[in-house]
Order: C-alpha cells, then sequence, then structure tokens
C-alpha cells in the first residue's frame, strides 16, 4: 500500500514537472522533511497512519508550495514561450479539424462543379483559388483533405517537440491559467467567424451554407474541450489537496 | 497570528541564531522558539530560503555526512546586514504600534 507521505511526494513531483535542478532540490528537501516529521511523531507515540497524515497536513498543500517554488524560478519568456507553443499547436489541430470536416461535407454532399473564388490558403491546397475553369469536385475533396493531414502532421509534431522540450527541462510547462486563456480564445474565435462569415482565411465548404459555419463549430467544439480539460485540472488539484492535521 | 509578511525576517533571525542548519531544524527551531505562534505551512519555508539563497542573503550546500543527504544554509554576509536592517525596521514598526495601543508588551501573556 503507498503510504500518504509517497502520495503527497508523487503529487508534489508532478507539480514541479519542468523546474529542472530547483524541483529535483526541493522533492529531495520534502521528503527528508516528510520522514523526519514522521519518525518525530511516531516517537511522540502516534500510529504510523497518524503521523505520516499529520506531517502531511503540516507541510502544506504541494499546489501551494511547488506554485511558491515556481514563483521563485519563474523563467517568464520561457513559460511564455512554452504556452505560446502549445495553443499554436492546438489552433493548427483546429485549423486540419476545419480542414477535413469540409473534405468530409463535399465528398458527402457532393457537387460537380464549384464556384473556386474565395478559397483559403491557396498554396496550401494547390492553389485552386479563383481559377478560371472549376475544379471537379473529387479534386477539391483530395486536396482540401490533403490539406487537413498535412496540418495535423504538422501540429503533432510541434506538439510532440515541445512534450520534449518540457521533458529535456528546456523549456517548463505552460502556466497554470492556460486552460481558461485558451478556451476564451477559442471561444472568441468562434463568434468572430459566426458574424463575419467572409472572413478572408475562411474555407469554402461549397454545400450551400453559410461558409464559416463548418469554423465556427470547430472553434467553439475547441473552447469547450479547453474549457472541460482545464476545469477537469482544477478538480484533480481539489481533490488531491491533502486534510488538516488533527489537533 | 499571521507571520506571511514576516517570514524572511524570521529565517535569517533563525539563521543567525542557530549556525549553519538544515531546514527541518530551522522549522523545529522556529515553531519551538515562537511557544507556537508561527503556524505557517512547515512547506513554505523551503520555497523561502531558495527566495533568499537567490537574492544572496543565504548560502546551501549539501551534506552528506547523515543517512539521508540534506541541504544546510547559512546566512552570508549580505544576509547578515540584510538582518540588521530588518531588525531595526521591526523594532521601528513594534515601538509605533506599542506607542499607539498602550500597555507592555508582556501584559496578557501570563
Amino acid at each position: 500500500v503507498t503510504s500518504e507521505t509517497d502520495l503527497y511526494l508523487d503529487e508534489l513531483f508532478d507539480r514541479l514537472g519542468g523546474t529542472g535542478g530547483a524541483g529535483r532540490r526541493a522533492l529531495t528537501e520534502a521528503e527528508d522533511h516528510l520522514r523526519a516529521a514522521v519518525a518525530e511523531g511516531i516517537a511522540s507515540g502516534l500510529s504510523q497512519e497518524r503521523a505520516e497524515h499529520d506531517a502531511v497536513a503540516r507541510f502544506g498543500p504541494a499546489a501551494r508550495i511547488a506554485g511558491q517554488l515556481r514563483r521563485v524560478h519563474r523563467r517568464f519568456w520561457l513559460t511564455t514561450l512554452s504556452s505560446a507553443w502549445l495553443l499554436a499547436g492546438i489552433g493548427l489541430i483546429a485549423l486540419s479539424s476545419s480542414y477535413l470536416a469540409a473534405a468530409v461535407l463535399r465528398w458527402s454532399l457532393p457537387q460537380p462543379r464549384l464556384p473556386l473564388c474565395g478559397q483559403a490558403f491557396p498554396a496550401v491546397t494547390g492553389g485552386y483559388a479563383c481559377t478560371p475553369t472549376a475544379m471537379p469536385n473529387g479534386s477539391i475533396v483530395h486536396e482540401t483533405a490533403f490539406a487537413g493531414v498535412a496540418i495535423l502532421f504538422f501540429a503533432a509534431i510541434i506538439l510532440l517537440v515541445r512534450r520534449w522540450a518540457i521533458r529535456s527541462v528546456l523549456v517548463p510547462p505552460a502556466y497554470r491559467r492556460f486552460a481558461g486563456v485558451a478556451g476564451t480564445l477559442f471561444f472568441l474565435a468562434s463568434l468572430y467567424l459566426f458574424v463575419r462569415p467572409d472572413a478572408p482565411f475562411i474555407i469554402d465548404q461549397g454545400v450551400g451554407a453559410q461558409v464559416s459555419t463548418v469554423d465556427t463549430l470547430v472553434f467553439l467544439l475547441g473552447s469547450i474541450v479547453v474549457g472541460v480539460w482545464g476545469v477537469a485540472r482544477g478538480v484533480r488539484a481539489h481533490r488531491t489537496r491533502p486534510a488538516q492535521p488533527s489537533r | 497570528m499571521d507571520m506571511r509578511g514576516h517570514l524572511d525576517l524570521l529565517l535569517l533571525g533563525a539563521l543567525r541564531q542557530a549556525g549553519p542548519t538544515h531546514g527541518y531544524a530551522l522549522i523545529v527551531s522556529l515553531r519551538e522558539r515562537s511557544q507556537g505562534a508561527f503556524d505557517l505551512p512547515e512547506g513554505t519555508v523551503y520555497p523561502a530560503l531558495q527566495r533568499l539563497e537567490r537574492d544572496g542573503l543565504v548560502s546551501s550546500e549539501w551534506d552528506t555526512s547523515a543517512a539521508r543527504r540534506r541541504r544546510v544554509y547559512q546566512l552570508t554576509p549580505e544576509g547578515t546586514a540584510a538582518l540588521a536592517v530588518r531588525r531595526r525596521e521591526w523594532r521601528t514598526f513594534a515601538q509605533g504600534v506599542q506607542a499607539i495601543i498602550g500597555g507592555h508588551p508582556t501584559e496578557g501573556l501570563a
């Protein structure tokens, strides 16, 4: 059975991710402190469980201790870079989802010929914007799907490299409030797309609906997913908060 | 009693009295010498010590002579000077408050 002290140290370890040598040192000191406090509690007549419970509770919430350590060693620009990096990766996933959804819509509701002006990202999608002769629907489906897969691949590379950089302690994790900020940005993007269906970067879904409908839904869904992720992190942090010491 | 605003002064003072010491002993010393008034989460002492070290007021090194290696802290000359300044500031502040609220500092502590 894992002891309360070990559970606490595991949580502190998780929360100190990306802090490098300072985090390792803090973890060593916390372990030494808790072992000494438990030994002292047992020597004074407490049971092992009660001594561990009291030592952990007196030490304070892992989130608070880790937060203070992060503030001492905060590397503002690196944390900002890490947050922006993550936001770019998630944004590209939303963009690729929009392309793939557009491809599926065109494929499921085939239209033999489509007006082509107003297409976005012609360099990515094969330059079929504003061509004098309309392209066959199949070509547009293929090219849009290809663009979606290519952007998704690019997003995966960005996120994997970031993950590697965090594990290698080259950059710290994103700010704790990242989920809230990213969710808000996604929500604002969905609102913008809803009220500006003629925005120049919007993909023409070519299904007779407002061209921004899919993009709006993708970004709205993105804001919900990121928001739920942020709430789940908050709930998890709350649940793992230690109890008060016995008096 | 809220000790948060005075943690740096308390740590510098405790280190001056105790000499080179590790975190747990420092916290026990704070708890006993303050007669229970030190009621901050004990873990908050370590970030505070690292902050003081970052500011050059405290230095530290690993002590590997015990069964578990421990980080031992001690005051730097800059820390000693900072302690003297903060102690003067605290006494001035305490005298000002005392002059307003009146009575003897130990009154009602029996």
